[in-house]
C-alpha cells in the first residue's frame, strides 16, 4: 500500500492498443502488492 | 442519447485503495452524467499467501514484506481514515488476510451470470467491513448465496476451478498493459487512470471520452485554485 505516483501506462504491445494518459493525474492511493505497499 | 462508455477496472478484493477507489469512481460517474458499463478484472496482490494464513494484515505486512510494525500501523490508520471519508468503515482488527484467487474466480462466475458488480461490492464489504473470509470456498459460497446465487453451483464452480483460466487471463492482460498497481481504470479501452483518484478526475475523463464519442467539445469546468 502506498501513495502511487506513477504516471499512467503508455506502453504498447502488439496485441493491444496503447493506453494513453488522459489527464494529469494527481497523487492517489494504490496497492502494488510488494515492498512498501503489500496489502 | 449518450453512448455507453466501457470502463475496465483491475482490482483486488484485499486492496484497501480499490474499495475507496470504487466509491470515488462511482461518485465521478454520477457527477459526469455519463452512462458506463463497468467490468472488473482480476489482479492478485499477494498470490503466494496461503488461504488459511494465520495472521492479520499487520502480521502479513511486517513478517512477509518486512515493513516495521509501527509503519504498518500508520499505513492502516491512514487508509482507514480515508475510507471513513468516503463512508466505508474498515475494521482491520477483524480482517482475514488470505489468498484471493477463489474470490476472483467467483467474480468471473458472477460476471457470467450478469451480477459481477453486486458480487464485487459484497466481497469488498465482507473483507474490509464485516470481517468475512474471502479465501475459502465455503465462505465465498455463503456470500454468493447471500446475493441470490445457487450455493451448490458456486461450490461446484470454485471446486472445479471453472474460471481460474479467466482469472489468469486478466492477470496476464494487466501485465501486458504494464499495470503494476491497483485500482487501475481503463476507459473506453484506451485511457488509463491509476489509483483511487478523486471523483472529479474520473468525471473529467468520462466527459472527455463522451465528447470524443459524440464528436462534441467537452464542457470545461473551471477550477479555482487556493
Amino acid at each position: 500500500m502506498s501513495e502511487n505516483t506513477t504516471s499512467t501506462v503508455a506502453e504498447t504491445t502488439e496485441a493491444l492498443r496503447p493506453i494513453i494518459q488522459l489527464l494529469e493525474q494527481p497523487e492517489a492511493g494504490g496497492c502494488c502488492g510488494g515492498g512498501s505497499c503489500g496489502i | 442519447m449518450s453512448e455507453t462508455i466501457k470502463v475496465d477496472i483491475w482490482s483486488d478484493v484485499q486492496c484497501p485503495w480499490c474499495y475507496i477507489g470504487k466509491r470515488k469512481f462511482e461518485a465521478g460517474v454520477a457527477a459526469s452524467g455519463t452512462d458506463v458499463d463497468v467490468e472488473y478484472h482480476s489482479f492478485e496482490l499477494a498470490p503466494d499467501t496461503p488461504v488459511d494464513f494465520a495472521g492479520s494484515p499487520i502480521d502479513y505486512l511486517s513478517e512477509r514484506k518486512g515493513i516495521p510494525v509501527p509503519q504498518v500501523l500508520e499505513m492502516l490508520e491512514r487508509v482507514t481514515g480515508i475510507a471513513e471519508s468516503v463512508g466505508l468503515h474498515y475494521d482491520y482488527d477483524a480482517v482475514h488476510q488470505t489468498n484471493t484467487v477463489k474470490a476472483h474466480e467467483l467474480l468471473h462466475y458472477a460476471k457470467a451470470h450478469g451480477r459481477q458488480l453486486e458480487m464485487k461490492e459484497s466481497l469488498l464489504k465482507a473483507y474490509f467491513v464485516d470481517g468475512g473470509h474471502v479465501g475459502r470456498i465455503d465462505d465465498l459460497a455463503d456470500l454468493a448465496a447471500g446475493i441470490g446465487f445457487d450455493r451448490a453451483d458456486v461450490v461446484r464452480s470454485l471446486t472445479e476451478n471453472e474460471y481460474l483460466a479467466a482469472v489468469k487471463a486478466d492477470v496476464a492482460q494487466a501485465n501486458e498493459y504494464g499495470i503494476q498497481g491497483v485500482p487501475f481504470f481503463v476507459i473506453d479501452g484506451k485511457y488509463g487512470i491509476s489509483g483511487a483518484q478523486d471523483p472529479d478526475t474520473f468525471a473529467q475523463a468520462l466527459r472527455q471520452v463522451q465528447s470524443e464519442k459524440s464528436g462534441t467539445t467537452p464542457t470545461v469546468v473551471e477550477e479555482t485554485s487556493a
